[in-house]
């Protein structure tokens, strides 16, 4: 059993350009959501994207993820352009999100949950269906295990058969998560998964996406608890106003003025 | 039992047949994939006229009916053209219905397919005869067979019960399979759903068409039966009666919406409609539609989920995770996943 | 030509009922984002009850409070006894159609099994035609008219000037906002369907006098029209109702006139699908608004 995301050359070496956002705009009625936003990720990183309420964070996530159309720029994924693409399409092409409000399937199990994130395959057509677990059976054996695997670092084994519409905030976010991971993705962009999440959870969250790292996923990470964001990220953007205003270490962004003045007013 | 009697109880069991199929094709639409599809009679409709149409032969040009092709296929051709046009026709509707819609505006679009539906059969007289329909339908196999009318009975009810067991085969094997579980995915959640890489719109139309499918069969099964086919037999009221059905029985649970259908078009309806009230005409049928109101109320209220909830598949990832198991009889099959799973031979 | 022409008067006089009851309808749609498909029930409802008091000899102009009295107070009830715990349960927007129906059925049916499926005519005087240019319009008629264009006169000024109307509209726009600037979001809806279901009543004894007979399925017949009246317009827009009202009454009697008066539900339902198909947020919506079907800003 091979641990997610190993093994792919696709993603490219470490270092290179994942994903690539150029000037990116999106209006609503005379709301300017993103002004021109623009940021590089390097592949193999876990990068934090920060800025006060209103900046613009959650737009950008769901416009590169293909949830909402831009107005104009474009985005890139591993060069290759997915601007206006719709999300399934993008999810597709590896990229996996999780979501600011709990998403998880409630109706399903915590399994079923996982299975279910798992990249579409031929069980999933009509005829496929029709031809029974003859067909189907080996794969769904082989995605069960990998669950199971999930599952187990996650540590929500005991779990895997109850509801997941009847976990704690914080549980759910962990599914959303591993679910996310089924799919084998290059980059995971998290949508402040920590809000409603208890302490000592938080600290295991760390932990995960950090291991996420050694499996070859690259990581955008929207948060606002900053110490957080600190401790797990290499480096952070800052948003203000729908454009990234700065790039750097929690450290070195901390100190500059235009973020300073962005905490303030925004 | 006198020859009466059992012609009463073969047509019950045969109508109860037919509902089963119905149910099964709207749990996989509503129940399984989320799909409010509201018009869902209206596809039994499809299915009904174009077994009629195919097996009574071309419209005499003296006759009192007028209807447009007409054929005299011998059977099974006319079931199989019902559920072809019946997909046929349910992808069409999906493409309109189907887009990016609020669950209540698609639901009250698709009422409004299976309201122009009827306009355009009532009032387009050479189509499909217009209000006073299709009569005169003939039964299929019969000269072959060459039963006694009640023997010819007997035979159709077996050859609904067959029938009954295909679409089960059918619902079951899509149900509990990848692509059931990528269904309901898109059913909890779509936005999600479409982050996974799950082509929302692809999904529903599979439901719809395939659903759309099953309920074509089940309107070519019924026509013989009936005989005769109208406007007047498919009204959208019909529609609701099949998701009280659901509803009660238990959405998304193929046996719970068995049950449903045993219950209310079974069991309700059908007893109810021979008490003789004879204070006034459509007494009995007005109280027969108070009550469905008031049931599809209750049921929303107290018990949503139905009298047989959604069971999802449980797997037993390391041992003692799954609780006791209240059939045992059925442990074993358990037992086989769990050993699959853990590698141990059994 | 003629036959046109004449459309042309009847389309205008569908219009101001339908503009009547879809005011009242799309309202409903803003405050409590739900489609109430009891509503064409409940206008027949309350036309029935003023045939009752026109059979015992009242004139039907006076029967009309009668009326909107009858549909705000069932409106008001079944808003309290039914669709709001409903809502409050979180049921899902589909469950909530079929609360409606369900709802719509048992007191239609109750009505059937009561008093059976009788054909009812109000007894009032057509009055004499005038001639309005090229249109033939009888006194009744423009009675009709009339009343619309005071209804909603009436319903433009309370919506725009007065302090309720301003809540109401707070109220739709944004519910979590409005009760942070103190209103009393709950009060404000009830207030808002008892006045709705008055616009309901008097849209269902307008419907009556526009189409002389009724029974008790004429409110269900009715209900997707004036959903597709309110949906052209925009959902929770009283103005976007007028609009949609305007279009669908005129443009379902001229083809009924043209080309066959079967055909004249099917314009509404075609407007209506075609609307969701292109433009879902409606006609009066601004650019770039909400996108599919999601409930507009209340605000004429």
């Amino acid at each position: 059993m091979t641990a997610p995301g190993s093994g792919r050359a696709d993603s490219g070496r470490a270092g290179d350009v994942l994903l690539e956002v150029t000037d990116l705009r999106r209006s609503y009625t005379g709301v300017h959501a993103l002004a021109g936003a623009t940021l590089a990720v390097a592949s193999g990183s876990i990068v934090g994207l920060i800025g006060p309420n209103g900046a613009g964070k959650s737009t950008l996530c769901a416009v590169v993820s293909g949830s909402v159309p831009p107005t104009s720029g474009t985005v890139r994924l591993a060069g290759e352009d997915i601007s206006g693409m719709p999300s399934y399409r993008v999810a597709r092409r590896g990229l996996r999100r999780t979501f600011q409000l709990s998403s998880e399937f409630g109706r399903l199990t915590v399994l079923e949950n996982l299975l279910a994130g798992a990249a579409m395959w031929r069980g999933e057509s009509v005829s496929g269906a029709l031809l029974g677990r003859r067909f189907w059976g080996r794969r769904e054996r082989d995605l069960i295990g990998r669950a199971r695997d999930l599952l187990g670092r996650f540590e929500l084994i005991e779990k895997a058969n109850d509801y997941a519409g009847k976990l704690s905030g914080g549980q759910r976010r962990l599914v959303e998560i591993a679910r996310a991971l089924m799919g084998d993705p290059k980059l995971l962009i998290l949508d402040e998964p920590l809000v409603g999440v208890s302490p000592w959870l938080v600290e295991r969250i760390g932990q995960h996406i950090q291991q996420l790292r050694e499996d070859g996923v690259t990581v955008i990470l929207i948060e606002h608890e900053l110490g957080f964001v600190e401790r797990i990220c290499d480096s952070v953007f800052v948003m203000a106003q729908g454009r990234v205003i700065a790039h750097g270490t929690v450290e070195e962004v901390r100190k500059l003025p235009a973020v300073m003045d962005a905490y303030l007013i925004g | 039992m006198s020859s009466a009697m059992q012609f009463y109880v073969s047509v019950i069991l045969i109508y109860l047949g037919i509902d089963l199929i119905a149910c099964w094709g709207l749990n996989l639409q509503y129940g399984v994939a989320g799909v409010v599809n509201l018009a869902f009679i209206a596809f039994q409709a499809v299915g009904a006229y174009t077994a009629a149409i195919l097996s009574m032969g071309p419209a005499q040009p003296q006759g009192y009916q007028t209807y447009f092709i007409g054929a005299s296929l011998p059977f099974p051709v006319p079931i199989i053209c019902a559920v072809l046009v019946g997909g046929v026709l349910s992808g069409l509707v999906g493409l309109v219905a189907l887009r990016r819609l609020r669950s209540d505006l698609q639901a009250i679009v698709l009422l409004v397919f299976s309201l122009v539906a009827t306009d355009i059969a009532t009032n387009q007289v050479g189509f499909l005869n217009g209000s006073a329909g299709l009569s005169q339908i003939p039964l299929p196999l019969e000269s072959l067979l060459n039963l006694t009318p009640l023997d010819y009975q007997w035979f159709y009810v077996g050859f609904t019960a067959v029938a009954c067991l295909l679409a089960f085969w059918v619902v079951r094997r899509l149900t509990g399979s990848p692509l059931g579980r990528a269904m309901r995915s898109v059913r909890d959640n779509e936005y999600a759903a479409a982050a996974l890489g799950r082509n929302v719109f692809a999904m529903r139309m599979r439901a719809l068409i395939v659903g759309g499918m099953i309920a074509a069969f089940s309107g070519a099964l019924l026509v013989p039966i009936v005989g005769a086919w109208a406007p007047s037999s498919w009204l959208y009221g019909e529609t609701l009666v099949l998701f009280a059905a659901l509803l009660l029985g238990g959405r998304g649970n193929n046996l719970g919406v068995a049950l449903g259908a045993v219950l209310v078009p079974g069991l309700f309806l059908e007893g109810t409609s021979f008490i003789h009230y004879t204070a006034r005409p459509g007494f009995i049928d007005a109280v027969q539609w108070i009550v469905i109101g008031l049931l599809m109320l209750l049921v929303l209220w107290f018990r949503p989920q139905g009298l047989l909830p959604e069971r999802p598949r449980r797997v037993d990832l390391a041992p003692s995770l799954l609780p006791p198991s209240r059939w045992p009889w059925l442990a074993r099959n358990r037992l086989a996943e769990r050993s699959e799973l853990a590698g141990r031979p059994e | 030509m003629q036959l046109f022409l004449e459309s042309i008067g009847f389309g205008i006089v569908t219009a101001s009922v339908l503009a009547i009851a879809g005011v009242g309808f799309t309202i409903q749609v803003g405050i409590a984002n739900m489609f109430n498909l009891t509503y064409g029930t409940v206008m027949i409802i309350a036309a029935f009850v003023a045939y009752g008091c026109n059979a015992a000899g009242v004139s039907i102009w006076v029967c009309l409070p009668v009326a909107a009295v009858t549909g705000g107070v069932l409106t008001a009830l079944l808003h309290r006894g039914v669709f709001r715990p409903f809502l409050r349960r979180g049921t899902s927007p589909f469950a909530m159609v079929i609360v409606t129906v369900a709802t719509g059925f048992v007191l239609q049916y109750t009505l059937q099994a009561i008093w059976g499926s009788n054909y009812y005519t109000y007894r009032f005087s057509r009055g004499t035609t005038h001639h309005l240019g090229p249109l033939l319009l009888t006194t009744a008629q423009l009675w009709i008219i009339a009343l619309a264009v005071l209804l909603l006169l009436a319903m433009h000024l309370l919506l725009s000037q007065t302090k309720l109307g301003k809540a109401m509209r707070a109220t739709a726009a944004d519910p979590d906002l409005a009760r942070a600037c103190g209103i009393q979001t709950d009060r404000i809806a009830a207030v808002a369907w008892t006045l709705t279901g008055a616009l309901c009543g008097l849209g269902g004894v307008a419907l009556v006098m526009s189409t002389a007979t009724f029974d008790f399925t004429t409110g269900a017949s009715f209900m997707i029209v004036v959903v597709a009246a309110a949906v052209l317009g925009g959902v929770g827009r009283p103005s976007g109702a007028m609009v949609g009202a305007l279009i669908v009454g005129l443009g379902s009697e001229i083809v009924a006139a043209v080309l066959s008066p079967d055909y004249k539900d099917v314009v509404a339902f075609g407007l209506l699908i075609v609307t969701l198909l292109v433009r879902p947020q409606g006609l009066l919506a601004g650019r770039g608004a909400a996108t599919a079907g999601q409930v507009e800003v209340l605000g004429s």
